[in-house]
Formats: C-alpha cells, sequence, structure tokens
C-alpha cells in the first residue's frame, strides 16, 4: 500500500499547488489587508507540505501498512464497483434528458442486477415497483421537482 | 429563572402534535439506520435535508436530532445480535453484548443498552440545558481570534484522535478547507476556483460531499465482499435485566454518562471515543478484568451510556458557540445555516423555541427510543436480515434523490458520485472523512474569522497568543501536534482502539 500512498501524496501535492496558483492569480493582499487569494494560498501551502510528510513518513518509518478497508487492486470485486461507478454517472448524464421515471428505472435494473444474485427478469420488475414507489412518495406526497425528460408529454 | 421559562416554552413547542411526529419520524429513521450497517446518522442527515426546506426549522431540526440519537440506540441491536455494529459508536458493544447473546442473554444486553441509553440520554439533556445559558453568555464576550483558535482546536482534536497517520488526517482537513474556498468570496464578493462553472459559483454542496463520502463510499465498501450476517434464531426473551445485572450496571452507566456528556462537549470527541473510554474504564475498575470480553454487562452499560451522552453533550457547542463537536453536528450546522439560523451565543437570544423546542424533545424523543426498541426488537431483528443486494440500490437512489432535490440539478449528484469514489479510496488509503467535512463546514467561518483577526492586529498572528482564551485553545492545538512530531510523546500518543480492545 506504500505505492498508494505516496501516490495519494503526490496528488494532493498537484491539488496544493493548483490551489496556490489560482490563489496568486485572483491576489492574496498582504498580511495586514488580505486578499480572497491570501488563507487559501496559505492553505494550499500547507497541504504541499503535509504531503510531503506524508510521503518522508511512509519512506522512512517502518510502522504497519495502511490499515485501511483492505488491498487496493487484490482479491476485491472491481467488476462490480466499476459498473455501479459507471451507472451512477450515467444516471447523472441522462437523468434530465430521459426523466426521473426512465433512468432511475434503469439505473435501477442494473443495480439490482450487479450484484449476480438476481435474474434480469427479477432485476426489472423489482426496479418498476421501487421506481413506482419512490416517485409516488417523492413526486406526489412530498410534492419533489423531478425531472419529466422525454416523458413529459404524459403529464407525469 | 430564565432556564424555567425555557424549558416551559420548550415543551409547548415540542409537545405540539406537528413537533411529536417528527420527533417520532426521526427517532425511528434513527434507530432503522442505525440498525443496518452501511449507512450512518452523517448520510441520513444529509439524505432528509432538502425534505426538511418547506418544514418549520424547529420541525426540521428535532427530526434531525431524533435521527442522531436514536442512530445511537439503533447502533447496539446489531453489535449485540450480529457483532456488526450498525455504528461506529457501537462498535465496542460487540466485545461483552455479542457474548452475552451467545449466552443467551440477548435481551438483558438489548435491555440494558436501552435503558442505559434512555437513563444516559435523559441526564445528558438535562445538563445541557443547565450548562448552555452560562456558556452562551461567556462566548458573547468571543472576538474572531477566539473563534478561530477554538475552531483550529476542534479540527486538531479530530485529527489528533484520528486512526492512522495525523499528517493524513490533518491534509484531509486541508483539502475541506480548500474546498470549501470553492465560490464566491465573502468579503470581496469575487469568483474563487470556480474554473468559470456556473454550478460552482455557490461553491460545493454539503449534501453531496457528506452523501458521497458516507454514503456512497460505504456502499461500495460493503459491495466487495457478501456480508454474512449470522444472526441469532433463539427467541429474543426477558428484556428487563434481572436485580443481578442492574445493580453490576448501576455505576458503568453513571461512569458511561459522565465520561460521555464532557467528552461529547470537546470538539473533537464524542460518540465513538466515549464509548472506548468508558469501556477502558470499565475494565480497569473490574475486579475481574480478564472476563471483559466474555459477556460481561458493565462492558455493555457502559459504552451504551456514554454515546448516548455524547450526543447531548455535542450539542453544546454547537448551540452556545456555534462550533460543531462532531461530521453530524457540522451537518447540522449546514442545516441550521441553511434554514437560516446561524447557531451560536445569539441563537439562545433570538430564536430561543429552537434550542428549548430541540432539546425538550430529546425527552421525548429518548422515551419513544425506550418503547421503539424493547417491544418492536422482533421488527429490527427482521430489518437485519434484508439482504443487501435488495438494500444498496435503496440507499442509492435515496441518495440520488437527496442530492438532486438539492437544487434540482443533476450536477450535484455528479459531485456526490465523485465524492463518493474518493470516500472509497480515502478508506483504501487510510484517509479519514471526518477530518475533510468538518474542514468544509468550518472553513468559511474560520477564513473570516483569521481575516477579521488580521485586521484588528494590523496583520500580527501575535492576536491569537496574548488574549486568553485563544491562547489556552492556540496552545493546545500546537501542543498536540508538536506531541505527534516528537518521538518520545509520539509511543504515548493514544491509540484508543487498540489501547481499550
Amino acid at each position: 500500500m506504500k505505492i498508494g500512498e505516496i501516490l495519494s501524496s503526490l496528488l494532493l501535492i498537484l491539488v496544493g499547488t493548483l490551489f496556490c496558483r489560482s490563489s496568486l492569480h485572483i491576489g492574496i493582499g498582504s498580511i495586514n489587508a488580505p486578499g480572497p487569494g491570501l488563507i487559501p494560498f496559505g492553505t494550499g501551502a500547507l497541504l504541499i507540505l503535509f504531503s510531503v510528510g506524508t510521503i518522508v513518513e511512509v519512506l522512512i518509518t517502518k510502522r504497519a501498512e495502511a490499515q485501511g478497508s483492505g488491498p487496493l487492486f487484490m482479491g476485491r470485486r472491481w467488476g462490480v464497483i466499476f459498473s455501479v461507478l459507471i451507472s451512477l454517472f450515467a444516471y447523472a448524464l441522462v437523468l434530465n434528458f430521459l426523466g426521473f421515471l426512465l433512468a432511475t428505472f434503469l439505473v435501477l435494473s442494473l443495480l439490482f442486477k450487479i450484484p449476480g444474485q438476481r435474474t434480469w427478469k427479477g432485476a426489472v420488475g423489482v426496479a418498476a415497483l421501487t421506481t413506482a414507489c419512490t416517485y409516488a412518495l417523492f413526486g406526489y406526497a412530498l410534492q419533489c421537482s423531478l425531472p419529466p425528460g422525454i416523458l413529459e408529454f404524459l403529464g407525469l | 429563572m430564565e432556564i424555567f421559562s425555557g424549558i416551559v416554552q420548550g415543551f409547548t413547542t415540542s409537545l405540539s402534535i406537528t413537533n411529536l411526529a417528527y420527533c417520532f419520524v426521526g427517532v425511528f429513521v434513527g434507530t432503522l439506520i442505525g440498525v443496518l450497517p452501511g449507512i450512518g446518522p452523517v448520510g441520513t442527515i444529509s439524505l432528509l435535508l432538502p425534505a426538511t426546506f418547506r418544514v418549520d426549522p424547529v420541525s426540521a431540526i428535532i427530526m434531525m436530532a431524533g435521527i442522531y440519537y436514536g442512530a445511537m440506540y439503533g447502533g447496539s441491536t446489531t453489535s449485540i445480535l450480529v457483532n456488526i455494529p450498525g455504528e461506529a459508536a457501537s462498535v465496542i458493544t460487540c466485545l461483552d453484548g455479542y457474548q452475552m447473546a451467545r449466552k443467551g442473554r440477548a435481551g438483558a444486553a438489548l435491555g440494558i443498552s436501552a435503558f442505559g441509553s434512555f437513563i444516559a440520554g435523559t441526564i445528558g439533556v438535562i445538563a445541557l440545558m443547565f450548562l448552555a445559558y452560562p456558556l452562551a453568555k461567556l462566548a458573547l464576550n468571543f472576538g474572531p481570534p477566539e473563534y478561530f483558535a477554538l475552531m483550529c482546536l476542534g479540527l486538531t482534536i479530530l485529527t489528533y484522535l484520528a486512526r492512522g497517520s495525523m499528517l493524513k488526517a490533518l491534509s484531509m482537513a486541508l483539502v475541506g478547507l480548500l474546498l470549501s474556498f470553492i465560490g464566491i468570496d465573502g468579503i470581496t464578493g469575487l469568483p474563487r476556483f470556480t474554473m468559470d462553472m456556473v454550478h460552482l459559483m455557490d461553491g460545493v454542496g454539503l449534501v453531496p460531499i457528506a452523501m458521497g463520502l458516507f454514503g456512497i463510499s460505504e456502499v461500495l465498501l460493503n459491495l466487495e465482499e457478501v456480508i454474512k450476517r449470522d444472526i441469532f434464531e433463539t427467541k429474543i426473551k426477558g428484556l428487563l435485566p434481572n436485580r443481578e445485572e442492574w445493580r453490576r450496571s448501576k455505576w458503568p452507566i453513571v461512569r458511561g454518562t459522565i465520561i460521555g456528556f464532557f467528552l461529547g462537549i470537546l470538539p473533537g470527541g464524542g460518540a465513538v471515543i466515549s464509548s472506548f473510554i468508558s469501556y477502558g474504564l470499565e475494565k480497569k475498575l473490574s475486579s475481574t478484568p480478564e472476563k471483559f470480553g466474555t459477556g460481561m454487562i458493565e462492558g455493555v452499560a457502559g459504552p451504551e451510556s456514554a454515546n448516548n451522552a455524547a450526543v447531548a453533550g455535542a450539542f453544546v457547542p454547537l448551540f452556545t458557540l456555534g462550533i460543531p463537536a462532531n461530521v453530524t453536528m457540522a451537518v447540522l450546522l449546514g442545516a441550521l445555516m441553511i434554514h437560516g439560523l446561524t447557531p451560536g451565543p445569539m441563537l439562545l437570544r433570538e430564536h430561543p423555541e429552537i434550542f428549548w423546542g430541540t432539546v425538550t424533545s430529546m425527552y421525548m424523543g429518548n422515551v419513544m427510543l425506550l418503547a421503539l426498541n424493547l417491544p418492536l426488537i422482533g421488527l429490527w431483528v427482521k430489518v437485519l436480515k434484508i439482504p443487501y443486494g435488495i438494500l444498496f440500490p435503496l440507499i442509492i437512489l435515496f441518495c440520488l434523490i437527496g442530492a438532486y432535490s438539492l437544487n434540482n440539478t443533476a450536477f450535484d449528484i455528479g459531485v456526490m458520485v465523485i465524492f463518493g469514489l474518493v470516500g472509497y479510496l480515502m478508506k483504501k488509503l487510510d484517509y479519514e472523512g471526518a477530518p475533510l467535512l468538518l474542514a468544509f463546514v468550518l472553513g468559511p467561518m474560520m477564513e473570516q474569522a483569521l481575516r477579521q483577526s488580521l485586521l484588528l492586529s494590523h496583520g500580527s498572528f501575535a492576536i491569537f497568543f496574548t488574549r486568553p482564551i485563544s491562547a489556552v485553545a492556540m496552545g493546545l492545538a500546537v501542543a498536540l501536534i508538536l506531541s505527534y512530531f516528537l518521538p518520545f510523546l509520539r509511543k504515548k500518543r493514544p491509540n484508543l482502539e487498540e489501547d481499550n480492545v
């Protein structure tokens, strides 16, 4: 996991650098009269410092490896996690176009199917029922504004 | 007299049918998510936040507070019956609670956990009432340096107590601060770090970040492996502990209440730490410490009382100083601000109904929880048996709707999913989400307080060390950071989980 820790620290250094650069661009003012970029600049600089510190700590100490929730790349159901993430990103992209009902039905069908314990028929059935119940609860009972999308002509 | 008139006002507010209903919904949902591993109070409160926009602020806060302390009650059920803590604060209850269940005393473990929680919760609420007013009066004298120093101390304690490397926890707090700077600058009105995206002009939303870090990431983690739940099929009977069990539990409940309340007040402290310390203390005081972990009722009564008292304690800094003591309180602070309220000493003066209504509703909530947790234990066991394949799409669906309905934009869903992935990777690499979220909420206040302090002092940082309260807070924060970096002291850095378990 040392590689993962070093890579994540390098990423944080990059984030800190980008914030410092943007802070200089918007103006840091002076310590007597702080500008809008002063405190973000200081925060970004500290992030760089602590991330360098983390890399040093990882390299020089013999402390136990990250106790996290297990190894990053070994023996995990990466396919399942990847599929769920892709489904959710796709949902965010198509929600306004397809509308709540259709997009939710599709994403739920996938989510019920992905763990592999249900047939497509079962997953689609449960997804349809869940979508209808959720729409009744949020769309009608709680009066939430849910996008109608291409089903707008149905007056839903 | 102010307190007594406040109590009367509070009960008038909390005993209205509407607020009783919201309180019930809060504690019911709280117990439910406490029972269900995979979603906690932070995710749930964030999830339900948009649904409260059209609700009276008192009712909304009563419901959200109910979710928080309800989760503490519910969390113990899974610890005792399944050996899986529904809540982080119930981790320690697994040790003796589950062993009691294996020995046929599941009923007594659940019973003492519910009664201990009730007693601690009630005493905690009384202490909160009597402590809030004097503290709020004191806080009226606080200026920007005091506020900045106290917020620094809170973040430092949280990072100091974080699992693993303090440097990583500090980095996460800084990332949270940087995220909070995105959007229009409150003083100059200039857009900062928005990358010319219209959606980022108002900043990144608290709800998508919280739901991503604490909801979606948890689901992804649970999806990695098929969770095996070994639930006791034996009939749970005898929920009332016997006389001997009561005798052994009474002092652990008292000690747990005191520890929980005071640790709950401390920024960065809270329910999890107090439950571990209570367990450690009971073990130390016991004449048979070697039996801990084999089904000692003291190991259930103390920690369960501590985590409930800590909830009441955590409300003290939120209501009196406007500083959240932990992540759940940070989300509640965000909720109060969305409802147009500014927590802090002025809240008690300008909106006493919010404080007293919420506090007195906790009495009612504790009574409701006792009724929900003991007679309905069968229902919660059934909930535990719901397969995760059914549960996780529903959790995700509620997160999706919660994120969307905040601003009616799919952009927030994207933000939530990104933070879900970030949170998942953070857990893999041992970065904690709590410092990030707490810093994100405190960020705008910290920035404003720091800029005002620098203006006041004409650019001198000495202002934080020349005023007594800020000097003490800053001194403690610096001492904590130094103690991590000095190798000799570092060996003594408390690793609570390891020391006590």
